[in-house]
């Protein structure tokens, strides 16, 4: 396989996205070319720094507290203070949640 | 319904837990999305991420579970950063054309635009949205091209040449990389 074609095919090799035999084929010309083996280290860093930035972030105490005031206010203006019934889906939902939240 | 204080004592119904539960779950994840998406403004990423949480409230009885919770919350924050974002260019343009000449942009300023340069905040930047929203959905957020997809409701092959066309830009504007820029080049005349 050509430089060129590999290169081409090193960011989605990066991304663990190419299909098997694609990805063999590029593993295959980094383990002899040296010049395609830094250029996909360089793609890795990149990466890296991407998935750093910001990534100690957490929402701010404040976010909760206007959330409730905008959903508050939002509630006042579409519902009138009116209770409305539980709904099947809510449950659903929570079922759903439930199963995120155990990995499945 | 009246909503809730988002506290598990005042959360007495299911659609109050589920959203108290969805917001413990997802908030630090959509909000550092936000800041991502926003390049680090704290104030701009809280704004988005109460945008996000407002209509994922609202859309939560129609929510089906055909996609993750995580990959509908990203798609809100798209759509709403898509939003707020013309909504600035449209204030931004308003203000131009009714006070004068626009002062000096980061692109005629050496000085910041060489700032810009050496950081990946400002090479992210420099980006146009949808290759940002691409490249920061898979590479800072770990989805998979199916998922970023999903998310942005393009084909899965776009998502890929979009990452590609990021990184090699990223490259070309963090290093000067020439071989990024010739690569760039030479996919840009693949493209013709």
């Amino acid at each position: 396989m050509r430089c060129d074609r590999v290169r081409r095919r090193l960011n989605a090799f990066a991304d663990d996205e190419l299909d098997r035999l694609p990805a063999a084929r590029v593993a295959g010309h980094l383990a002899h070319c040296p010049g395609c083996a830094a250029e996909l280290a360089q793609i890795r860093r990149l990466g890296a720094a991407a998935a750093a930035l910001w990534s100690d972030a957490a929402a701010p105490a404040t976010l909760r507290a206007r959330l409730a005031a905008a959903l508050w206010a939002s509630s006042d203006e579409l519902c009138g203070g009116e209770d409305s019934s539980e709904q099947p889906s809510l449950r659903e939902f929570l079922a759903l949640l439930e199963r995120k939240g155990n990995g499945e | 319904m009246r909503p809730f204080l988002i506290s598990e004592s005042t959360a007495d119904s299911a659609r109050e837990r589920a959203f108290l539960a969805l917001y413990d779950t997802y908030a630090d994840r959509v909000y550092r999305f936000c800041l991502r998406l926003c390049g680090g403004s704290e104030a701009d990423a809280e704004d988005l991420a109460q945008e996000v949480f407002v209509a994922a409230h609202a859309g939560l009885q129609r929510f089906e579970g055909r996609s993750s919770v995580a990959t509908w919350l990203y798609r809100i924050a798209v759509y709403r950063w898509r939003r707020l974002r013309d909504s600035r260019a449209r204030q931004i343009a308003a203000i131009s054309l009714d006070d004068g000449p626009e002062p000096a942009s980061t692109q005629n300023d050496p000085a910041r635009a060489g700032l810009a340069r050496m950081s990946l905040e400002g090479a992210l930047a420099g980006l146009s949205p949808d290759l940002r929203e691409a490249f920061l959905l898979v590479k800072a957020e770990g989805l998979t091209y199916r998922e970023a997809a999903e998310v942005l409701g393009i084909p899965q092959g776009t998502i890929q040449s979009r990452v590609h066309d990021a990184v090699l830009r990223l490259r070309s504007a963090l290093s000067g990389d020439e071989t990024a820029n010739e690569q760039r080049k030479g996919a840009a005349g693949n493209a013709l």
